[in-house]
């Protein structure tokens, strides 16, 4: 008896790995980073930042202003003033390399919607990003400066206190 | 006279679902939310331009006409189209604004005029950015979260001309 039935003991099982609770750990990840996933791809240098507000609006997508720290001046990430040496343009009230891109962007945005039906951003909101310890007499001439080339709606990007 | 069959002989093979490629998307999917991730989360502040009008509206005289002035020594409000000086908040003994009796008055001034939504913010040219955050959120509301009371939420910068 013992003869016969030994080659059917010692047939080898199929071995499987047991993957469901590494599905349940990934699947709870995934789910937390889907709930916390921002769309937005506001870019914040290092040399900013951002002041804390109890805030909570979602930002919109439209043209970026970001003045840094060391007043260094971008539109859209692209570097337009540096607002500490060039004096001449922190001294009137207008920052006449700002307002000139600004135009364009304007044009562009304005061309996009129309030719190409882009209808992310619009061509009256500016998105402001600075540093928190700057003084408000950069920040007055940047809106001055927007507003004159035709921006009407300014939003102050802010960290959240959550 | 038909023999019972063996249960051996019917055992039933139940095949492991085969979880690898859920998983190998999943995998791709959690890299692509880690690396496009922002653990910073950014809100915006709305501001609106002053909006000119032809004609003067017809209820001027019963209009709030709220204009807080923000000075480094101290917060100024105005009310009615006169700019009455309604109250001055000094600074607090460690050199910050008062920013809970700023709130409390606009609480006030809120329920009184529940119908009215826009504040002219004037500050000096000196104030820093962060101080400027902190007075825009008590402007706004009264508290935070779901226990929180909307008051001025419609920010107008009077003084960006200089």
């Amino acid at each position: 008896m013992g003869l016969r039935f030994r080659g059917r003991r010692q047939k080898k099982q199929e071995f499987y790995l047991e993957l469901n609770s590494l599905m349940d750990v990934l699947f709870i990840l995934l789910v937390f980073l889907i709930k916390n996933y921002s769309a937005n791809n506001l870019n914040i240098p290092e040399n900013i930042v951002l002041p804390h507000s109890v805030a909570s609006k979602q930002i919109n997508q439209a043209i970026v202003i970001q003045l840094t720290s060391e007043k260094k001046l971008y539109l859209n990430d692209i570097l337009v003033a540096d607002l500490e040496k060039d004096k001449e343009l922190a001294d009137g009230n207008i920052i006449t390399a700002l307002y000139d891109k600004m135009v364009d962007a304007k044009q562009n945005i304005k061309y996009k919607a129309k030719t190409l039906g882009d209808i992310h951003g619009t061509d009256e909101i500016v998105n402001l990003l600075m540093d928190k310890n700057l003084p408000y007499k950069y920040i007055r001439k940047i809106m001055f400066t927007s507003q004159t080339a035709g921006f009407k709606e300014f939003k102050f990007i802010v960290e959240g206190k959550e | 006279m038909y023999k019972k069959p063996s249960s051996r002989r019917i055992k039933k093979f139940y095949a492991p679902l085969n979880l690898i490629p859920i998983l190998d998307s999943v995998f791709i999917l959690i890299f692509y939310l880690l690396m496009s991730a922002q653990f910073v989360k950014i809100f915006e502040i709305g501001s609106d331009l002053p909006i000119m009008a032809d004609s003067p509206p017809s209820n001027m005289k019963d209009a709030l006409n709220l204009t807080v002035d923000v000075d480094q020594d101290e917060i100024r409000i105005f009310t009615t189209v006169n700019e009455t000086l309604y109250k001055t908040i000094p600074l607090n003994s460690d050199g910050t604004f008062d920013l809970t009796t700023l709130t409390g008055i606009l609480a006030t001034l809120k329920g009184r005029y529940p119908k009215e939504n826009a504040i002219v913010i004037r500050p000096s040219s000196l104030i820093k950015y962060d101080d400027l955050v902190k007075i825009l959120d008590s402007v706004r509301e009264k508290g935070s979260g779901k226990s929180s009371i909307d008051l001025f939420a419609q920010i107008i910068f009077g003084n960006l001309g200089g």
